[in-house]
């Protein structure tokens, strides 16, 4: 089709983005790493070569902490890209995010959970993530009635469910003690302090196949944005799909929000710039929205480690970063983004 | 009812073959029943203009029709099987749908929304086929939108965007395709565009259903029409023999009148060129007490 080879030209250009936001974030921190010693580092790991001594503190900086936290950040950045351009089709609405169901309350209790009775769980972030899970089936659950659900309903019961679950955090928060309060308000704002290979590897993991597998699918994700009767006389149908796309989508945020916290704004605003570049097409928009998403958030988390002495949240830098960004859309391009 | 020059409903076996065929069809919400005892048939090769006041059990009709509401009772039958035998895909390619024109959340170009008519042709990985973009293309042309294709949907006037779910449908590929009231919202030279690329619809010979509340119409452009009010079937049949002065006191409580001129009839409400006079007759009154009535109904419509 002709408007998709159109598409390859700016998908590219985001990749190259990506790839050079790549570069940057492992270059930049506290100990600087030259592109040369980045390279030689990079393919003596990959060769197995043994490493020069001179170079032993850059090789564990680069392969403990910087190459995983970045591998996490694209990883979380394009779920919850995808996670937010895939809510948005299913809701008909461009203003949905991918915590509407209640995904990063559920994920917010079971880490107080896990904070607050360390013993009882031990796995922070499993019980994040079964809790993620839980709240979202919870709203769909409570949304459907006569094998129905609405978008409406689903809209209201999400947050009803989010609302039971944050009053949970509360409870934990009030039972907590003092070190345990500072650090679920730090896992509220979201960060990237603890990443691990295994977490870099979980979130590429889940995201990029959900990522493929909804590109793939994102001609009927145009049909079912028509609404579910017009979706329904072109062959769809639009309660199953919808629920698959749900599930996918969830699955994504789940696995980002319980290694990385609550990272506010990137599910809401990315399908929309991703749309600027891109046209509402869900088969490259799905794309786009993951490279944008993996780009946008390790660019604010490379600004969150680097910008001064102390680390900033990354769920603050994303939001002052995105509301400014969404205002400024908003504005001046909100006819393209909603078409009236 | 029994008034003069109403048709007998029921099958009318002359005229093209049946491709769905609806008997006894009934359906309620909760304790209101909709639908009552409807039996209807629809052709290849024919336009059915479907007439009824607001609230009348067209809407209604449209969704069973369609797959969209289960119905209670009666049979509904699609090349002989019936409709609930249908899985979604099977169903669009016999079946379109017309709705009235919105904009969707997103802004889609005037080609892409064609091209979500091939939907139900498309295999596991949907990608359009040359043959399927030849579809589109001559879809468009048909309906006179080809200069359009590369505009934002959204942007387009109302009328502009009714003519593409025109050719959306014709690009379905479907047998028979149900359209809802697509002219009440536009204005006069819009509506008979529309009505012209409905008519080159059923030329290519599909058989077409269209929502219509302006009785003119139906005489004009409509091969059959049937009318329903209170979920009754009342008449159906050949449009000119249908839509007769027994038919219209039916349902306009004597406001519509006929008259003829050449080989053509008009239908004019009786106070046509009575201005600002500010006192209806008791006719008039009878009308507006019977327009409340509806409208209470409409709410569950």
């Amino acid at each position: 089709m002709a408007s998709r080879h159109g598409k390859l030209l700016p998908l590219a250009i985001l990749s190259a983005l990506l790839l050079g936001m790549t570069l940057l974030a492992l270059h930049a921190g506290d100990y600087d790493l030259g592109l040369g010693d980045l390279f030689r580092l990079t393919k003596a790991r990959i060769m197995g070569d043994p490493v020069e001594a001179s170079l032993k503190v850059p090789s564990i900086i680069l392969f403990k902490v910087r190459f995983p936290r970045v591998l996490l950040a694209i990883g979380a950045g394009l779920s919850l890209g995808v996670a937010g351009a895939a809510y948005q089709a299913c809701f008909r609405n461009p203003l949905v995010e991918p915590y509407i169901l209640g995904v990063s309350s559920g994920a917010a209790a079971g880490a107080a959970l896990a904070i607050v009775f360390p013993r009882l769980f031990p796995q922070g972030q499993l019980a994040s993530f079964m809790l993620a899970l839980l709240a979202v089936w919870a709203s769909y659950g409570l949304a459907t009635s006569k094998g129905e659900t609405p978008a409406v309903a689903l809209v209201l019961s999400g947050i009803i469910i989010g609302a039971l679950f944050s009053a949970f955090v509360g409870v934990m928060k009030y039972l907590a003690m003092d070190s345990q309060l500072r650090e679920i308000t730090f896992w509220l704002m979201g960060g990237l302090y603890y990443a691990t290979w295994g977490d870099a590897f979980v979130t590429l993991g889940a995201g990029i196949p959900i990522l493929v597998a909804l590109s793939l699918q994102g001609w009927k994700l145009n049909v079912l944005t028509l609404g579910d009767e017009e979706a329904k006389s072109l062959g769809l149908n639009p309660r199953r799909f919808r629920l698959l796309v749900v599930a996918a989508a969830t699955l994504a945020a789940a696995f980002s929000v319980s290694t990385c916290g609550i990272v506010a704004w990137v599910g809401l605003m990315i399908p929309h710039a991703a749309r600027l570049f891109l046209g509402p097409d869900h088969r490259a928009l799905m794309v786009g929205s993951g490279i944008l998403g993996a780009f946008y958030l390790l660019a604010c988390d490379t600004v969150a480690r680097t910008i001064s002495q102390a680390e900033i949240p990354l769920g603050i830098v994303t939001s002052v970063v995105g509301a400014p960004y969404l205002v400024w859309l908003l504005r001046s391009r909100g006819r393209i983004i909603y078409g009236s | 009812m029994g008034a003069e020059g109403i048709t007998a409903p029921g099958p009318d076996g002359a005229r093209g073959t049946a491709l769905m065929e609806a008997r006894d069809l009934e359906f309620s919400y909760g304790e209101k029943k909709i639908l009552k005892k409807v039996s209807i048939d629809f052709r290849a090769g024919r336009l059915m203009g479907l007439l009824g006041p607001n609230g009348s059990g067209k809407t209604t009709l449209f969704k069973c029709c369609l797959g969209f509401r289960r119905i209670e009772s009666g049979t509904l039958r699609l090349g002989g099987r019936p409709l609930a035998s249908y899985g979604p895909k099977a169903l669009a390619r016999s079946i379109a749908y017309v709705p009235q024109e919105h904009r969707p959340a997103f802004p889609y170009s005037v080609r892409e929304m064609v091209a979500m008519g091939r939907t139900p042709h498309l295999g596991i990985r949907p990608a359009l086929s040359e043959k399927d973009e030849a579809i589109v293309s001559e879809a468009m042309g048909t309906v006179g939108i080809s200069g359009l294709a590369a505009e934002n949907y959204n942007h387009l006037s109302g009328g502009q965007r009714q003519l593409t779910l025109v050719a959306r449908a014709l690009a379905q590929g479907s047998s028979l395709v149900f359209l809802d009231e697509p002219t009440s919202s536009l204005d006069f030279r819009n509506q008979i565009r529309v009505w012209q690329a409905v008519r080159s619809l059923v030329g290519k010979g599909s058989g077409a259903v269209i929502c219509c509340h302006d009785p003119n119409h139906i005489l004009w452009f409509c091969d059959d029409a049937a009318v329903l009010k209170d979920g009754v079937l009342l008449a159906q049949g050949e449009a000119g023999s249908v839509i007769s002065e027994g038919i219209l006191k039916e349902l306009y409580a004597g406001e519509a009148l006929m008259t003829r001129s050449g080989s053509k009839t008009f239908i004019y409400p009786r106070a046509a060129g009575n201005r600002g006079e500010g006192k209806g007759g008791q006719d008039g009154k009878d009308a507006l007490s019977g327009q409340e009535g509806e409208n209470e109904y409409k709410g569950k419509d």
